[in-house]
């Protein structure tokens, strides 16, 4: 007597392993797209990342406490505006951190030499404002050895 | 259906990709670096000030964990931070004890010879070397480098004399009976007739050097004849220039004179095998031709076989009763060969981080002599503690992560100038805790390291001019390339040399040190009560490099 054999359940098997396939490609794609986010709460993400990068990168080429240090502000300006992308406007402040007997005073450094890039209007108007902490404790070169900490607020916004 | 699993992934997806522990890791990027930037900033000011203020890391690290709990307020972010001060050092074989002592200060004394026989193959055991670990909690990982100041005695040469066993060609009358010193003589009464011989057999070993090579002959004549001799290294095609002998005695010497044709052509043992190597005898007249007797020509061989060998270290931890401990390893660091001359040889080795577990035990390292081509009556020897060697030459080790003895230890700081090799350090151990991220005991160690090496000083006596040549390194032994004149300072038996006297000129030794170095020429022309041929100079050379670390290396230097 000859027996069938039910080959139903393998065909169930390849429709699954097929349909793993459709569900990881679906993620793939869609994370692409994920990428530049509408939401004002991931686009200032972006930019915070992209913020520190740019501090984080200079500091490592001892450039940022140079420039921070010797009030070279306006080289500080033009290594951010190349530093960064041209529709990003960023705005520095940088605070000296003053400890009075009972309190800590930050003190504005570059009080009457702002250093930005862009319409100071859209940091009013935009509806995401991205802001970026970052310390330098001090600076040590061939002349000088201090410890003396700053401390970068630097914001940035799209144009 | 779709719709609505699209969006649940996209929210998933874009919530990892754009959460906040993002933020974190900046965070972490900024405090990383800037405490690096704290320790640097201590140790250029600890090096630069008089009296050393050793407190200046301590409290530079305390102000700096409140610093950053500020900058970053709402993150619940905890820095602590200690100094501590390990870094690689240099350990020297010392002659004092037993076993021998590693020191760090260099050779001071006069020197001995740690010997062994290589007349069989194997390791041999040259000497046991210990370090007392009083003090040391660890030892941090780090490649060793081990030097050797190692060589073999001269090896004794070996020699061949050996017959022929054919002729070749040639025309004279009984020509074998030259294949022995037996008084039945080859001989011909015929002007310019030649024979040759070959089948000499000689079996040397491969590998030997063949220092000299010689033909004999054994002959006289019934006139007043001559005899030429010459030999050939390719079946006959090449000939060595002829030796004509002066007139050959009138009965037999039983006596050989030998021809040295080590300098006909570079000699190998191929050009002595029985298809290459033959030689020839010539009947050279003198007036009228009479017979020309041959007893005898053979063929001496000088040759010497070098052993082969190279120097190794086992490394262990031993207990204060002498007992092992723990072996670590066995068999490392090989060097290159040793040669007959003596050579500063080196090997590498990477120790693994070993936590003390007794602080009364010792690290031991054991010198080796890996022979692998035995050679009888020849001698392996290491020379440990010869005050006389320039410090590069040292039997040593370099590298060996430990805490600092220098000037000052204390919370991570320290100095050890003055010295052809010296050093400024500091080093810190941080742990850091950002409550808000849920990350707790994040801990990094940064440390920071400029070291100076004098490696040579000359003295030009005509352009009374000193050479000094040095390295310049700092963390994990990096060169520094970045210095110019004005990091320099420099002085000569005491007194500064202006800046306008001296020149810096930065190069790749790519001969000795596989580095870049700095040359610095020091006109010596203005120094004051300079004798007219100085022999002996004091250099001390400061270096501030671009952190503003500060080094002062000394080396006394006689011509």
């Amino acid at each position: 007597m000859r027996k069938t054999r039910n080959r139903k359940g393998q065909m169930r098997i390849i429709e699954a392993i097929l349909a793993s396939f459709v569900i990881f490609f679906a993620v793939v794609f869609i994370n692409t797209f994920a990428v530049t986010p509408s939401s004002p709460t991931y686009e200032t993400s972006e930019l915070e990342k992209l913020g520190h990068n740019v501090l984080h990168d200079l500091d490592d080429q001892r450039l940022l406490a140079r420039f921070v240090y010797n009030e070279e502000w306006k080289n500080l300006t033009a290594a951010l505006t190349v530093c960064l992308p041209p529709d990003v406007y960023f705005n520095l402040t940088i605070y000296e951190l003053k400890v009075d007997v009972s309190e800590v005073k930050l003190v504005v450094v570059n009080d009457n030499a702002p250093i930005y890039y862009g319409n100071p209007k859209v940091f009013e108007t935009a509806s995401s404002v991205a802001s970026v902490t970052y310390i330098l404790p001090g600076i040590s070169n061939q002349y000088q050895a201090n410890y003396d900490p700053r401390i970068l607020i630097l914001q940035l916004v799209r144009g | 259906m779709m719709v609505s699993v699209s969006t649940i992934m996209y929210s998933a997806v874009t919530y990892y990709r754009h959460e906040r522990w993002e933020e974190y890791l900046s965070i972490i990027d900024n405090v990383k670096l800037g405490s690096q930037r704290v320790v640097e900033i201590s140790l250029a000011d600890y090096t630069n000030t008089t009296p050393l203020n050793n407190e200046t890391l301590r409290d530079n690290l305390n102000q700096w964990v409140v610093d950053v709990k500020r900058a970053y307020v709402g993150f619940g972010v905890v820095l602590s931070g200690s100094g501590t001060v390990a870094f690689g050092q240099t350990l020297y074989a010392h002659q004092e004890g037993t076993p021998y002592t590693l020191q760090k200060n260099p050779s001071d004394a006069s020197g001995t010879n740690l010997s062994t026989s290589m007349a069989s193959t194997g390791r041999q055991l040259l000497g046991r070397f210990v370090y007392p670990l009083i003090g040391i909690t660890s030892i941090p990982a780090s490649t060793w480098i081990v030097y050797y100041r190692a060589w073999h005695s001269t090896v004794p040469a070996e020699i061949l004399i050996n017959s022929p066993s054919s002729t070749p060609a040639g025309t004279w009358t009984n020509p074998t009976d030259g294949y022995s010193s037996n008084n039945q003589y080859a001989n011909t009464e015929t002007d310019e007739a030649t024979q040759q011989y070959g089948n000499y057999s000689f079996n040397v070993p491969s590998g030997a050097t063949i220092n000299k090579v010689e033909v004999g002959f054994e002959a006289y004549t019934a006139g007043d004849e001559k005899i030429g001799i010459t030999c050939s290294w390719d079946n006959g095609t090449t000939w060595a220039t002829e030796y004509t002998s002066s007139k050959l005695p009138s009965s037999d010497p039983n006596d050989v004179t030998w021809v040295d044709f080590t300098a006909s052509t570079i000699w190998n043992i191929d050009k002595l095998s029985d298809a290459n190597f033959r030689t020839q005898a010539r009947g050279v007249k003198q007036g009228k031709m009479s017979t020309v007797y041959l007893d005898w020509i053979p063929v001496r061989v000088t040759y010497t076989v070098p052993p082969s060998a190279h120097m190794d270290v086992n490394t262990s931890i031993l207990k204060s009763d002498g007992t092992i401990r723990q072996a670590i390893t066995t068999d490392v660091a090989n060097s290159g060969a040793l040669t007959a001359t003596a050579q500063t040889l080196s090997g590498t080795y990477t120790w693994a981080a070993y936590t003390v577990v007794d602080q009364t035990d010792y690290l031991e390292i054991d010198y080796y002599v890996d022979v692998t081509t035995a050679k009888a009556g020849v001698t392996a020897y290491l020379r440990i503690d010869d005050n006389a060697l320039a410090t590069a030459d040292q039997t040593r080790i370099a590298n060996i992560m430990l805490p600092s003895e220098g000037e000052e230890n204390e919370d991570g700081l320290t100095i050890d100038w003055y010295k052809p090799e010296s050093f400024s350090a500091a080093s810190a151990t941080f742990t850091l805790d950002i409550t808000s991220a849920g990350l707790s005991g994040y801990q990094f160690t940064t440390s920071s390291l400029l070291g100076v090496r004098i490696v040579e000083v000359a003295w030009d006596v005509s352009k009374k001019e000193l050479t000094i040549s040095l390295i310049v390194y700092k963390e994990d032994l990096i060169t520094v390339t970045n210095l110019k004149k004005g990091n320099f300072r420099v002085s000569v038996n005491g007194t500064d040399i202006k800046e306008e006297d001296f020149t810096v000129v930065r190069y790749y030794d790519n001969a000795t040190y596989n580095c870049f170095m700095y040359d610095i020429y020091c006109n010596l022309f203005k120094l004051p009560n300079l004798p007219p041929n100085p022999k002996t100079f004091l250099v001390s050379v400061e270096v501030i490099d671009t952190r503003g670390i500060k080094v002062v290396a000394e080396q006394l230097h006689q011509e």
